[in-house]
């Protein structure tokens, strides 16, 4: 179901629309141990993702490493499959398409790659590389008609002099020069939309202004939409109209960028600007970093996937079985409650966790001893986790710590803009 | 309109522009590294088999002797090296410096039969068995790998008995042992490149799998080419020098470095003191096979730093 | 602790010299941070390399690099390793390749620890724990692989490798470039409590100039080779003199920004390095001279001094 923004207009009017997109990939696994595993792994890059593009607009997708924004320029594109969900281009749902019917659609999206050093083939000289879309797409066949396309439009993204330039190879250029021929070859069929994945990263800070200009240009002179994926809050908030943050293969907020920036809601948003170096030393000041790093997406966090990080944490985020594992873990490092606990808790392995519980094997004479220490832990955790506990109970020999499940987790609408977190 | 970042244009392009991107990538690391090592021995080597080409190619007007037919039969049996006859003469009266120089012809020729074949088919097959991945490629390795597991000298015995005498034939059955060496640097360079960003944006434009895998992957693989191509002829030019030793293939009166070698052998030359029926086929067997291994590994120690500094 | 007296590195390639250093001069207290700054192809890497003697075969090193008085080109190789990882150590951008994937952590730490210093198994387990724990990261992971950890972890695993005995010096080349935002920010907060803790005396090499405001006391700023200004962290954002740095700061894209400003032109290529100020074809106040006397580093104020034949006019 695709979510709506508060004064949208029927989805017919985006330039795009994704509805509710999921991308797994399967995680290789060898022939063997799959036998011991009762369900296939996959890894959840895209879980479930919806928003739509305006034409004209430039929409940021934001999110560190990992969080799936990748994916989702690559999926829009087709260039990744997509394992359920919808994805209508100018109207037309082109999710299933087959490959042979989405080949013609290339011409009105295309994509820009992050390195430039990569992105263009080496076996072809600049000239032949731009002006191969024309050929492809049958726009041009005569070396002479591509040649003139070609010199038009790279004098358009500044790569001059261009007599000189067509002939030479991508090792002969220089970063900034690859980029702005990837955008040559990009722009040279006139698309509708243009995925930008993170196209100034791998430039020098003194050159990305040069390019982020250029690119404006363009937007401007061929009513272009960008899709611009990056992890750069910083050239998100100068160049973009509305942006979504994502963590972890879900969107966690979404608006208009000036909103979110002035004031953000989600506390990972929140953690994101904060984490921000800012080149100004008198301007230091300490900050509220959320602890560990982001989990894998094999097996994302239950409820609200950065509840083993936030600050602002409730019991009703989704505490389960792993958190109470993780945080006994970090008790080991004090030397005085790891010895304690090793003792009468026994090693972290004898422990399992199986999504809201977690139990281990006990002898009936030793229960009470572990269950009153478990209450003793439990007092000593984290307010929000302690109160998560829903039980403590004995079962078949095993002692099984139970926690309350999670409230239900679905984006609502808060000063203008779409954030899914139950602080709101 | 955005200006340029380029204050330097006008320097860079006065550069030399490369001639074809493919024979450019192939000369310009030639003549970057002549004074190294690699560089040394890729010159030795390419001189030594550009020598053996021009030899091969010019054997009617170099050799003195005719070397077929009765008319070959010049001088007496088993003559020393003299003035008249620079490497003496055989056990039929023939010239045996004439035979070695048409000699590199019968191996040129089987060469070119055999290992340019090989490619021929290898690499398409390695190309299109990569790109597709899956149950083709599967099925396609499975048999490539069966023939590659042969032993290559006993797999070109059994193709060349069955097939029967002759130089083409001689050539086939390398050609049969070549095919799975090449198809499976093929392939494993196109499992390689298939993952790089410029091949996915080739997709992102539109562009059809054919189109993909020779304008994008097929162009950059063959760079690797020329090393494999010239150590497997090295290695090739052995494997049919072997064949016609043990009577296969290449029959008398036909000259060949390996059958003469077989002939001299047969007789018992050297027991009998003849050196020089024996020495200088073996010679020349030895010279290409080294030019061909020096310009291989030279080419190698080249390319490969090359390659791998392109993608930093 | 550490200086640099005209330190020039040259690698000889086919084509020719490559000037990737010219005459640098600058020193580090004791307990100080300093960051190095530049672009692609400043070279601060190559600084890094050279003061860690981890350079490429043929290149022509001259100038002295002085650790403690003791000059570093003068030593034997014997003393240079140990040297290096007791005195001096170096953490790099990528751990992935910097870490042996054949090898567990744990091994990794014993290996280093008994190569410089003559202690049992025993104890150098105990200092690989303490070590490992004070960067939190948890001791039932010490037999893992490095490929089973985070780029974060690993990051932390190296700065710990580093540590573990206790060099006086620690090199961080680009250690942040390749983390995300919020794993940069821990890592950080790690290298402060460093220097708070230890009184180590860090050398920050890095692109970004957003951490080196965080985390530096002192900075020197890199163009083509050369020093182009040397100051305390305050004075060269605040004020700066160099055009280049001036040019570069107002580049940078954050939060505030309000136009998007960059420099015209590309860093020089090394082999033909401009003659005289290797700034000047694309400096906007260059002036004729500025293409013929090469300007030397010059204090427009105290402990500040930049590289420009012009410098008064802009302080």
């Amino acid at each position: 179901m695709t979510v709506r923004m508060p004064g949208d207009e029927f989805s017919d009017n985006s330039l795009l629309d994704v509805g509710n997109l999921r991308v797994y990939y399967p995680v290789k696994v060898p022939l063997i141990q799959r036998f011991f595993q009762s369900e296939k792994p996959f890894v959840h890059a895209v879980d479930g993702v919806s928003f739509n593009l305006k034409a004209g607009e430039i929409f940021g997708l934001i999110g560190e490493s990992g969080c799936g924004k990748t994916t989702i320029g690559r999926a829009v594109l087709r260039l990744v499959e997509a394992t359920s969900g919808t994805i209508r281009f100018e109207g037309v749902d082109i999710t299933h398409l087959p490959e042979s019917k989405v080949r013609p659609l290339r011409q009105r999206m295309q994509i820009i790659f992050q390195d430039p050093h990569a992105s263009l083939n080496p076996a072809m000289s600049i000239g032949q590389g731009i002006g191969h879309p024309l050929k492809i797409h049958g726009l041009a066949w005569l070396e002479a008609d591509v040649r003139k396309e070609v010199l038009a439009v790279m004098r358009e993204v500044g790569l001059t002099p261009e007599e000189q330039l067509y002939d030479k190879l991508p090792k002969d250029l220089s970063g900034g020069q690859k980029q702005r021929a990837a955008i040559a070859r990009a722009i040279i069929l006139r698309p509708q939309l243009i995925v930008a994945d993170e196209p100034v990263a791998m430039l020098d800070m003194s050159i990305r202004a040069k390019v982020l200009e250029l690119m404006l240009d363009l937007k401007e002179k061929y009513h272009l939409t960008y899709l611009f994926i990056t992890h750069d809050l910083a050239t998100a908030k100068f160049l973009c109209d509305r942006i979504a943050i994502m963590y972890l293969g879900r969107i966690v907020e979404t608006g208009p960028a000036k909103d979110i920036y002035e004031s953000p809601k989600h506390p990972y948003t929140r953690a994101l600007l904060q984490a921000i170096p800012i080149p100004d030393p008198m301007r230091r000041a300490p900050k509220v970093l959320p602890k560990g790093e982001v989990p894998d997406a094999i097996h994302p966090p239950m409820g609200c996937r950065f509840h083993p990080r936030c600050p602002a944490v409730l019991p009703t985020c989704g505490w389960e079985a792993r958190d109470f594992l993780d945080y006994l873990e970090e008790r080991r490092s004090d030397p005085e409650k790891g010895r304690e606990d090793e003792l009468i808790l026994g090693s972290l392995e004898v422990w399992k966790a199986n999504g809201l519980e977690a139990g281990r094997p006990c002898e009936p004479e030793n229960i009470a001893i572990i269950t009153e220490y478990v209450r003793s832990v439990f007092r000593e955790a984290p307010a929000p986790m302690a109160q998560a506990l829903d039980d403590i109970k004995v079962k078949e020999g095993r002692i099984i710590v139970v926690f309350r499940s999670p409230a239900a987790l679905a984006p609502k609408e808060v000063e203008g803009r779409l954030v899914e977190c139950l602080l709101y | 309109m955005t200006e340029s970042d380029d204050s330097f244009a006008d320097l860079k392009a006065q550069q030399p522009v490369l001639p074809r991107p493919f024979l450019g990538r192939l000369l310009y690391p030639l003549m970057e590294n002549r004074r190294t090592l690699a560089g040394v021995l890729s010159w030795i080597g390419l001189g030594i088999v550009v020598a053996f080409i021009v030899i091969a190619v010019l054997a009617p007007i170099l050799a003195p002797y005719p070397v077929q037919g009765p008319s070959a039969i010049v001088a007496p049996k088993l003559q020393p090296p003299s003035l008249t006859h620079l490497m003496g003469t055989d056990e039929s009266g023939q010239d045996v410096f004439s035979r070695v120089l048409w000699g590199a012809q019968t191996s040129l020729e089987v060469m070119a039969i055999g290992v340019v074949l090989a490619l021929a088919i290898g690499f398409p097959v390695g190309l299109y068995s990569g790109y597709s991945g899956g149950a083709v490629d599967r099925i396609i390795l499975l048999v490539m790998d069966s023939i590659y597991a042969f032993p290559g000298l006993l797999l070109a015995l059994l193709v060349a008995v069955m097939l029967g005498k002759g130089v083409f034939n001689i050539g086939i059955a390398i050609t049969v042992i070549y095919i799975p060496l090449y198809y499976r640097v093929t392939r494993n360079q196109t499992l390689s490149i298939r993952e790089e960003p410029y091949v996915e944006a080739a997709r992102g434009l539109g562009a059809r799998p054919w189109t993909i895998m020779w304008s994008y992957i097929a162009y950059n693989v063959l760079v690797t080419i020329p090393v494999i191509f010239a150590l497997s002829a090295a290695d090739a030019i052995l494997t049919a020098a072997g064949l016609s030793f043990l009577g296969l293939g290449i029959q008398w009166p036909t000259p060949d470095w390996g059958l003469d070698l077989s002939i001299a052998n047969t007789f018992g030359d050297i027991g009998n003191g003849i050196w020089w029926t024996s020495f200088f086929p073996g010679l020349m067997i030895i010279l290409l096979t080294v030019g061909l291994s020096f310009l291989g590994e030279g080419l190698n120690d080249i390319v490969n730093p090359l390659l791998r500094k392109e993608r930093a | 602790m550490l200086r640099t007296e005209d330190l020039s590195v040259h690698y000889a390639t086919s084509r020719g010299y490559i000037h990737a250093l010219d005459n640098i001069s600058l020193d580090v207290a004791s307990g100080e941070t300093v960051g190095i700054v530049g672009e692609t192809g400043c070279g601060k890497s190559t600084l890094g390399k050279a003061i860690l003697s981890i350079l490429p075969p043929r290149t022509r090193v001259t100038g002295h690099l002085l650790f403690r008085g003791t000059d570093l080109n003068a030593l034997d190789r014997e003393a240079l390793r140990r040297l290096q990882g007791e005195e001096i150590a170096l953490i790099f951008q990528d751990p992935v390749t910097r870490l042996n994937p054949l090898m567990t952590i744990q091994e990794h730490f014993l290996e280093t620890i008994r190569a410089h210093q003559k202690v049992s198994k025993r104890e150098a387990l105990e200092r690989t724990t303490a070590a490992l724990t004070s960067m939190r990261v948890p001791e039932s992971r010490i037999r893992n692989y490095p490929h089973e950890f985070s780029g974060g972890m690993r990051q932390r695993i190296m700065i710990a490798l580093a540590l573990v005995l206790t060099p006086s010096l620690l090199v961080a080349d680009e250690p942040t470039t390749s983390l995300d935002v919020i794993v940069e920010a821990q890592i950080l907060e790690i290298l402060q409590d460093l220097k708070r803790n230890y009184r180590m005396s860090l050398l920050l090499i890095t692109h970004n100039l957003g951490i080196v405001a965080e985390v530096c006391d002192r900075v020197a700023v890199l163009y083509a080779g050369k020093v182009v200004e040397l100051g305390s962290v305050t004075d060269i954002f605040a004020r700066p003199v160099h055009p280049y740095t001036r040019l570069l700061l107002q580049s940078i894209i954050h939060l505030d920004t309000k136009e998007l400003r960059s420099i015209d032109g590309q860093p020089p290529d090394l082999l033909f390095p401009p003659s005289g100020c290797r700034f000047h074809p694309r400096c906007p106040y260059a002036k004729p001279v500025c293409q013929e006397k090469v300007p030397p580093l010059e204090e427009f104020r105290p402990g500040q001094s930049a590289a420009c034949l012009f410098g008064k006019d802009f302080v």
